[in-house]
């Protein structure tokens, strides 16, 4: 083996074996809070409101250029770098297919910046779906949808918008707990039903 | 040794409130029999187990390393199932629903039982707070109780499942 075919496979070695060991020690606890601290302003059966967003892996997404094509899974989450939100997203990564095979995909969301959001993905392992910037102006895509707390972060919340670009599942979470996976199953399941 | 005789009856508690998600669901795809539990609930309890070990998985769906360690996980599985196949081994999905535990295990085919602790009662009565975390229970006769003897957190590798093997194979 020639030793320029060498050095970079110690590398990749070196990241594989990195990447097994990391683990998220890094994160800021806030402790208990309100468990809402917004009123959501959007309803079930409206049109969700347009935005366009920068994302972490470079570019910008616009969720109206899912009409017609996915469903759309909007998951807000309060901050980077905290406890509930970091052991969220990873789970969202690991149903990709499922969420596939109900013509769904995820889209992350949050008020922080996108090198914090690049750091702390990174430090989740990555994920497979994009993660979107809420930054500047300041939470402007979570004020429109009511989920901006009193703190500047926004609430734990999951929305699902149809084809149509229609919102049918809209779940405010308590922000010191994790939503339950079957819920958003089951919302993504009962549209498949409506379209037969 | 760290005794956990006060655990036994949690231990017996969640088994037979699990026992709903253990239904042929918990057990092998492949397999009605597994380490002599049969694929019913109403067999799947500890009493009923002639194992004086146990090793107890906490993990969490949601928890990176948990997902990275589950090669891990069915490499100690199945070394297990060759060299010790009366011990079993308990999947306990840390702050998971139920069915977050059961897509978990679908998801990684894991070959042992898993059972849901959505509010980490049972994992809070054995000091769990991170996730994935390994746990050997020996018990020195059949009527004692259980006693922690082993413990690791984070990311399996080769050498933790080693070090769970050499507890599981030590001599009474």
């Amino acid at each position: 083996m020639k030793p320029i075919g060498f050095i970079p496979l110690l590398f990749l070695l070196g990241s594989v074996l990195f990447s097994e060991t990391t683990e998220m020690d890094s994160l800021y606890d806030p402790g208990e809070l309100k468990p809402v601290d917004s009123r959501v302003s959007v309803r079930i059966g409206e049109m969700a409101p347009d935005f366009t967003l920068p994302t972490v892996g470079g570019g910008e997404v616009k969720l109206s250029d899912f009409r017609g094509k996915q469903h759309v899974i909007l998951s807000f989450v309060p901050a980077a770098w905290t406890p509930v939100c970091s052991a969220q997203w990873p789970g969202y990564s690991l149903v990709k297919d499922e969420f596939g095979e109900l013509d769904a995909v995820v889209l992350g969301i949050t008020v922080d910046n996108v090198p914090t959001l690049h750091a702390w993905t990174e430090a989740m392992g990555g994920l497979n779906f994009p993660v979107l910037s809420d930054f500047f102006p300041h939470g402007a895509v979570s004020k429109r949808y009511g989920i901006l707390r009193s703190d500047g972060t926004s609430e734990r919340a999951l929305f699902v918008v149809d084809k149509e670009g229609r919102l049918r599942f809209i779940d405010v979470h308590d922000i010191n707990l994790r939503p339950p996976l079957e819920d958003l199953f089951r919302a993504l399941e009962s549209l498949q039903e409506s379209n037969h | 040794m760290h005794t956990v005789r006060t655990f036994l009856p949690a231990i017996l508690l969640l088994l037979s409130l699990g026992q709903q998600p253990v239904a042929g669901e918990g057990m092998t795809e492949e397999g009605q029999d597994w380490r002599g539990v049969k694929g019913e609930a109403a067999l799947f309890q500890i009493e009923t187990l002639s194992a004086d070990r146990v090793v107890l998985i906490f993990f969490d769906f949601y928890c990176p390393t948990c997902q990275k360690s589950a090669r891990g996980k069915n490499r100690l599985a199945d070394q297990m199932r060759e060299d010790l196949p009366a011990v079993p081994i308990i999947g306990v999905g840390y702050g998971d629903t139920a069915f977050e535990t059961d897509l978990f295990r679908k998801k990684f085919k894991l070959g042992f039982p898993c059972l849901s602790d959505r509010d980490k009662t049972f994992s809070e009565g054995f000091r769990v707070v991170r996730t994935p975390t390994f746990i050997v229970l020996d018990r020195e006769t059949p009527d004692s109780g259980f006693g922690e003897v082993y413990r690791h957190e984070g990311y399996l590798g080769r050498e933790h499942i080693r070090a769970i093997m050499e507890h599981l194979e030590r001599p009474k």
